[in-house]
């Protein structure tokens, strides 16, 4: 019989060692996104100096997890309440002046080079250069409400005024697994 | 088409149309699932209010945060009345923001920047929770 022991021991002591404040694997819905960012707002707030940065963590975070619900290659979509679940892994860190937010999720193999592509080109770009192509690209599509893939990266990249660190592990012919990491200052005026 | 309302929820904005007053309303945080669906009926209204009513429109605006595809909502809505301002129609908009949050007033800002209506940027007191 297979045996259901499961040793988390060595997870939960790297969690504690690489500064982890929250984690989450599995399928996230818009409910689990909505009930993480009450946590963050009603946990994360050591005081109210800090207003401004708890709420750039949050944007960014909604913007990292929502960007799992959409594209993750591992999806379930309920046509009848056009609802999407997707799996992927959430961190969420505080590694001394910085929170940083990692999310991982599987990828098709052929939208790879246009992330490399983009977070190349934008991670290297001037604060003025991102705020101006993010303007430009929302802009973008004519039709009401639409959004040009890649946008909510580069707001990513504007907003916490940082690169987005990421990696892509090749899995098989179909997918990758991509990992993204945005960094926030804790101080205002911080990089 | 008349009174249009909706309920605010955690990721929703509360909507308030007039249809005899012309006061539009949205309050809240906005980060929908899929905003161009929540925002459609919205867009609709506006159509309908400008083909059919042709009056004063007043935009009222009371934002805490917007998703980057509720942010690509609105702008298509202060398109939508820079074009009935351009046809002669009156539109206000009134951006409120509490007093101590930088990020709405510069997003209020940069819709500014980007439309030839006059947007208001108001400050207003929080409550505190």
């Amino acid at each position: 019989m297979e045996t259901i022991k499961f040793d988390i021991f060595e997870d939960y002591r790297r969690m504690r060692e690489e500064d982890v404040i929250l984690s989450l694997k599995g399928m996230i819905s818009q409910n689990i996104l909505a009930g993480l960012v009450e946590m963050i707002k009603e946990k994360c707030i050591p005081d109210c100096g800090q207003k401004r940065i708890v709420k750039k963590m949050y944007a960014i975070f909604i913007e990292m997890v929502q960007n799992i619900i959409h594209h993750s290659a591992d999806k379930i979509t309920s046509e009848k309440d056009k609802k999407n679940i997707g799996m992927g892994i959430i961190f969420l860190r505080e590694i001394n002046d910085h929170y940083v937010i990692t999310t991982g999720n599987l990828t098709d193999n052929t939208k790879v080079t246009g992330i490399r592509t983009l977070l190349d080109t934008v991670n290297d770009m001037e604060k003025e250069e991102v705020r101006r192509l993010y303007k430009q690209k929302l802009r973008a599509p004519k039709e009401e409400g639409k959004i040009e893939p890649g946008v909510a990266l580069v707001n990513i990249i504007r907003k916490s005024g940082n690169s987005i660190i990421y990696d892509i592990n090749s899995i098989d012919q179909y997918h990758s697994f991509l990992t993204l990491s945005a960094k926030i200052a804790k101080e205002e005026g911080g990089q | 088409m008349k009174h249009l309302k909706i309920e605010q929820t955690k990721y929703t904005v509360r909507v308030d149309f007039g249809w005899e007053t012309g006061i539009l309303e949205m309050e809240g945080a906005s980060y929908p699932e899929n905003a161009s669906d929540f925002y459609q009926p919205i867009f609709q209204w506006i159509k309908q209010y400008i083909s059919e009513v042709k009056k004063k429109i007043v935009l009222n605006l009371k934002l805490n945060y917007l998703n980057t595809s509720s942010t690509k909502c609105m702008l298509d809505i202060i398109d939508l009345l820079e074009d009935y301002h351009k046809e002669g129609g009156e539109v206000d908009v009134n951006w409120f923001y509490a007093e101590n949050d930088e990020d709405i007033l510069e997003t209020g800002e940069e819709f500014a920047e980007d439309t030839e209506l006059d947007i208001n940027l108001i400050s207003y007191k929080p409550d505190e929770k």
